[in-house]
């Protein structure tokens, strides 16, 4: 029974993890109708960030949060200025896919550069050993994830519906020129809603990395299967976000536990193609009719 | 207060206004009235910075605003209820007008104090103020979006069809809420397609035939000529002598 | 001009003997092989992200797929290879289908996800099963290809992926110049407009799908050879990224640029390594460059610059790179009658059209109905569009639908053409429910439409618009196409007459070469009512055919709506132009708030105090509106 709830609990703290990118896809989807194909190497890059800050340069976890938070929103303007805004401009969709595929790659490599190849391991802030809840034993950093995933969001959606930028920001996600005319500058609004998903992005990155290692690589697979989250729960919802992701990190630990290691990513992505059949929007998605 | 001159704007490959010329004085209710396809929309789109002309000049106050984006121009104060209302759907009464004074300097106090304004104008939102737009009717809608673009404290409020998709009893309500708008003297540009509503409102009417100003005049004037009446439905055959 | 056809196949069969030239096996082997065996995978590629318009990160799974199933095949069973090639472009072509059903319902984004979560777990299953796969160790032991006298082996495995490479660039070219490639354009351009003409969106992308997969597939088997090794770690996300710059940087939809991006993504590796820390920064910085400032591509750059230095030398074509543009209709004897009023009936394509109306859809005789609807309702949400409405179209008859901004005109057509599903009432036409019936069906029964704002498929030449209208006389289908048959040749050449009457019918005969988006305005309204003849409608429906029009244009648009009502089509005509509508229609209609308040003859509706009522408002001045004298 503790097994179990062990298991829960470490499928729930990865869940949070890709619930955090998931919503960071759902903020930009809802403003700009793109995702963001390089959100993986974002959190990569607050993940290394954040090692060279508490590791390296010894300033403690608390520092490395908040430079992460700050190398993702730079990465976020950059995003949208070299990678988004051209290519919406195209108007053709392969074009800001690809481009932030690119821009991911590009991303990578400079992780390569600066932090070299290898994989290095981030200091636990809270420490190492695991707790004792009852019978039950979890690591304090999947606990501390859980807690300030949560807080993340919650702190993000009652910015979105209590001020008055957050409901601006509504407003250009659902009639950009009805907020236009209300004078809200919408270009502008626009690289918000990306600075805001890219500094998440770093964030999680940082929360996640004691818990595996850091190291160019460990976004990649992230990234992946977070959209994986954000199609099954609904990409513009985010309750949907907090639901898809719980269900998918569930459904890996468990996968990894009882049938195998190395199937522990399919149940997820045969999850992703069953809602894409069943209903593309996701499940707490909203269908919408297009007018001809 | 506006003056367009010459204004000549594209519509993809279509020219849609032929060098439109028309005024706005201050305090004037003025309307643009023509069928469909005539060119009222454009119009109203390229005053908002929308569509950019070709030729031909808008100035506010004597400044040109050709050029400015849509949110600059907002915030000089020109309101644009748009045809089709856009109200933000999943968003309460409430909001949708605070976010129609999101470009004022603001205190808490003044808004909420124009925010009661527009209830005593639109009593209906008043009993729906956390309701979320998109549940509420058409009539409701419209009264929203206008209630909305006061929320700007405009200058000048420009209004795209207000009539459109509104039963009559509906239609009768939000003209009406138009004259006492007028009342109180704000400065109005309405385009509409039910013509003879809008000249109950103006005081100076413009008639719009594919992209041309065919006909001026005082309202008055205009309500008892047939040429209006020719604009929408061709020229029809005199009535059989009585 | 004889020229190029000869000069290009030429180049192609020297270009076999290459590997005499250098005895290098290193480099002839490895790269030179590699190029013809990723080119065979960038061209089937191509077909879905250049042709089709759909991005897919996936196409390692597949690849991977035929590679293995070849791999395997030969390895346990000791297959020879032709079968084990076989079976891996039938796996590749299947996995392309498994892939496409679900994924191709979705576009944009969510597709180009569900390709990388297949590409993933086809990477994972390919890891985990280890007794079929061999797991991460790979497969090693493959059988050489020697088959007695007949080596591929080393060196000279290039005899037998070159033709291969070949054959499927010309494959992928053949399609491209045919029917199936117009299909795929007039898709990517106006999906909707594509399907009112009678060609079903899912079917011709999925079409691409499955065959894009069995390139892959057939690259896979392929690519077993080159190293005699195969692995895991090979078929990656990266792998499907590098497909897609190899087949951006060297440009979509052309030959010369399949084999350029290849090339350039398989030598640059190697040229860069005194920076290969760097080469993934520097391709992801090229194709950002590509992306924005060469979105043709390097072949297009070239095709350009060579365009450029044989500029003013008239007459001379020059060896511009194959770029896969269909035919140009430079045919001087399809030229039709000048442009100007519709030609008299003549000429094969013009008896063609009512075709269906004259044959036997009307045994009746002018007036019988044709296209009928009883109590048709659609709501969208708590909003009633259309509300009950009866409408009755008939043969040799013009029916005006006319009424106020938002009175539910434009909902009913899109209801009449399958566009929208009625929430209520039915449509009948020539005996069948139509209610549930998709666009294309549609078209194919004969219904044809044109649109309010014009939805011609621009990039398209004004001939090739009308070869879409055309889509339903292909019935070759898909191997006449690739193998070049005596009757898939026929059947185009039969469009393209049939194709040219119409445009000379509707007086555009001289314009068949123009791109579509270049005509005028007026011209491109005769186009779209051209492509929706093409269809070989008994009703058509016209949607605003007048608006933006000058008086000239709408003269000519009444002169033909005058001569498609006297060979019998029924047609339905939304307008606001009242001269046009009054001179004519046979019947109107009229809507207001989606509800019929009038019908009759022109002039008594125009005079009906209802009518008068909704499109002006009601009036105190009611005596100023009988004030007409």
């Amino acid at each position: 029974m503790a097994d179990l709830i062990q298991l829960i609990l470490s499928g729930v703290a990865l869940g949070m993890i890709y619930a955090l990118l998931a919503f960071g896809y759902s903020i930009t989807f809802s403003t700009s109708r793109t995702i963001n194909f390089a959100q993986g190497e974002f959190l990569m890059l607050g993940a290394l960030t954040g090692l060279t800050v508490d590791a390296r340069l010894h300033l403690g976890y608390v520092m490395a949060v908040a430079a992460a938070a700050g190398v993702g929103a730079l990465l976020g303007v950059v995003l949208e200025r070299v990678a988004i805004r051209p290519a919406l401009r195209t108007g053709s969709t392969v074009a800001w896919v690809l481009a932030t595929v690119a821009l991911g790659i590009v991303a990578r490599n400079a992780a390569e550069r600066i932090w070299g190849t290898d994989d290095s391991s981030f200091p636990a802030p809270l420490g190492s050993e695991p707790m004792h809840l009852g019978p039950v034993r979890v690591l304090p950093q999947e606990v501390l994830i859980i807690g300030v995933a949560a807080l993340i969001m919650i702190v993000v959606e009652v910015f979105r519906r209590r001020s008055i930028w957050g409901k601006a920001v509504t407003a250009v996600a659902a009639d950009n020129e009805a907020a236009a005319l209300a004078g809200i500058n919408v270009p502008v609004t626009i690289t918000a809603s990306f600075v805001i998903s890219s500094a998440i992005a770093a964030v999680s990155g940082v929360l996640v990395a004691p818990l595996t290692l850091a190291g160019p690589t460990m976004g990649t697979l992230l990234g992946t299967k977070a959209y994986a989250v954000a199609i099954v729960g609904g990409l513009q919802s985010g309750i949907g976000v907090i639901v898809g992701g719980l269900l998918i990190g569930l459904c890996e630990q468990f996968t990894a536990r009882y049938i195998s290691t190395g199937y522990k990513d399919t149940p997820g992505f045969i999850l992703l193609i069953l809602i894409l059949l069943i209903k593309p929007a996701g499940i707490f998605g909203k269908r919408s009719i297009k007018k001809v | 207060m506006l003056e367009i001159a010459g204004l000549v704007v594209n519509y993809g490959l279509v020219r849609a206004l032929h060098g439109v010329s028309l005024r706005v004085g201050d305090g004037q209710a003025v309307c643009v009235i023509g069928s469909n396809g005539a060119g009222k929309t454009t119009l109203l789109r390229t005053i908002s910075g929308f569509l950019a002309p070709v030729a031909g000049s808008i100035t506010l106050h004597g400044s040109s605003i050709v050029g400015l984006r849509p949110h600059q121009i907002a915030r000089l104060r020109v309101a644009h209820v748009p045809e089709g209302r856009h109200v933000f759907p999943d968003q309460s009464v409430h909001d949708n007008l605070l976010l129609g004074a999101f470009s004022r300097r603001r205190s808490r106090a003044e808004i909420d104090d124009d925010c009661e304004s527009v209830f005593e104008l639109f009593p209906r939102l008043k009993d729906r103020r956390g309701q979320l737009a998109g549940t509420l009717s058409g009539g409701e809608q419209q009264m929203l979006a206008i209630g909305r673009a006061l929320m700007l404290k405009p200058a000048m409020m420009m209004l795209d069809e207000p009539s459109m998709g509104l039963a009559p009893l509906l239609i009768e309500e939000v003209f009406r809420r138009l004259l006492e708008l007028k009342r109180r003297g704000i400065t109005m540009l309405l385009v509409e397609q039910l013509a003879y509503r809008a000249l109950e409102v103006a005081d100076y009417a413009f008639v719009i035939e594919h992209g041309r100003i065919e006909l001026q005049g005082p309202a008055a004037e205009l309500q008892r000529d047939p040429r209006v009446r020719a604009a929408y439905l061709g020229n029809a055959a005199p009535p059989p002598s009585s | 001009m004889a020229r190029p056809r000869i000069v290009l196949p030429l180049l192609a069969v020297a270009c076999c003997f290459v590997p005499l030239l250098t005895g290098n096996e290193y480099y002839v082997h490895s790269v030179l092989s590699k190029v013809c065996v990723y080119t065979i995978v960038i061209a089937g590629l191509d077909l879905v992200v250049g042709y089709s318009g759909d991005v897919s990160v996936g196409h390692a799974g597949l690849f991977a797929a035929g590679a293995y199933t070849t791999a395997i095949l030969m390895w346990k069973l000791h297959l020879p290879f032709p079968l084990a090639a076989l079976a891996g472009i039938a796996i590749g072509a299947l996995f392309g289908l498994l892939l496409g059903v679900p994924a191709l319902r979705l576009s944009g984004p969510y597709l180009a996800v569900a390709t990388i979560a297949f590409g993933l777990i086809v990477q994972t299953f390919v890891n985990e099963a280890v007794s079929l796969t061999n797991g991460s160790q790979g497969i090693r032991d493959i059988p050489p290809l020697r088959y007695g006298p007949i080596d591929f082996e080393g060196n000279h495995f290039y005899y037998l992926v070159y033709p291969l490479m070949v054959l499927s660039l010309l494959a992928v070219h053949r399609l491209a110049v045919s029917y199936w490639g117009r299909a795929f354009a007039a898709l990517k351009e106006n999906a909707v407009a594509a399907e009112c003409s009678g060609i079903s969106r899912y079917r011709y992308k999925l079409g691409a799908f499955i065959l894009s997969a069995a390139f892959a597939g057939l690259g896979g088997a392929l690519f077993v050879h080159i190293d005699k090794y195969i692995g895991p770690p090979t078929f990656s996300e990266q792998l499907s990224i590098l497909f897609l710059i190899a087949l951006i940087f060297g440009g979509v939809r052309s030959i010369a640029g399949n084999i350029i991006g290849t090339f350039l993504v398989i030598v640059l590796p190697d040229v860069f390594n005194a920076v290969a820390d760097y080469q993934l920064m520097i391709f992801g910085g090229l194709l950002l460059f590509t992306l924005y400032f060469v979105p043709q591509g390097i072949a297009g750059v070239l095709q350009a610059a060579t365009r450029w230095m044989l500029r003013g030398r008239a007459g001379l074509r020059g060896l511009s790179l194959p770029h896969r543009e269909p035919m140009p209709a430079g045919d001087a004897r399809l030229a039709g009658p000048g442009d100007g009023a519709p030609a008299a009936a003549g000429g094969n394509g013009v008896d063609a059209i009512a075709t269906r109306t004259l044959a036997g859809l009307d045994p009746a005789g002018r007036g019988a109905g044709l296209l009928t609807t009883h109590d048709l309702t659609i709501a969208f949400g708590g909003l009633v569009a259309v509300n009950k409405l009866n409408l009755e179209i008939r043969a040799g008859q013009v029916h005006a639908l006319i009424g106020p901004n938002g009175s539910g005109k434009s909902t009913t057509v899109n209801l009449l053409s399958g566009i929208y599903r009625p929430t209520g009432g039915s449509i009948r036409f020539a005996g069948r429910d139509l209610e549930r019936a998709s666009p294309h069906l549609i078209s194919r029964l004969g219904v044809a439409r044109t649109f309010q704002n014009v939805a011609l498929f621009g990039e398209m030449t004004v001939l090739e618009n009308v070869l879409v209208g055309l889509h339903h006389t292909f019935k070759g289908g898909l191997l006449p196409v690739l193998l070049g048959t005596r009757r898939a040749r026929r059947e185009e050449r039969e469009a393209r007459r049939r194709a040219q009457a119409l445009l000379a019918f509707v007086g555009l005969g001289a314009l068949g070469a123009e791109r579509a988006r270049s005509l005028p305005y007026g011209k491109q309204r005769l186009l779209e009512i051209a492509r929706a003849l093409a269809q070989d409608p008994a009703v058509i429906l016209l949607d605003e055919p007048a608006a933006g029009l000058t008086s000239g244009e709408i003269a000519a648009v009444d002169a033909l709506i005058d001569t498609l009502r006297a060979r019998g089509i029924g047609i339905l005509l939304i307008e606001h132009h009242m001269d046009l509508v009054m001179a004519v229609s046979d019947e109107v209609t009229v809507l207001d708030f989606g509800q019929r308040i009038a019908r009759g003859k022109p002039e008594e509706v125009q005079r009906d105090e209802r009518v008068i009522s909704a499109y002006l408002g009601t009036t105190v001045h009611q005596g100023a509106a009988a004030a007409d004298a």
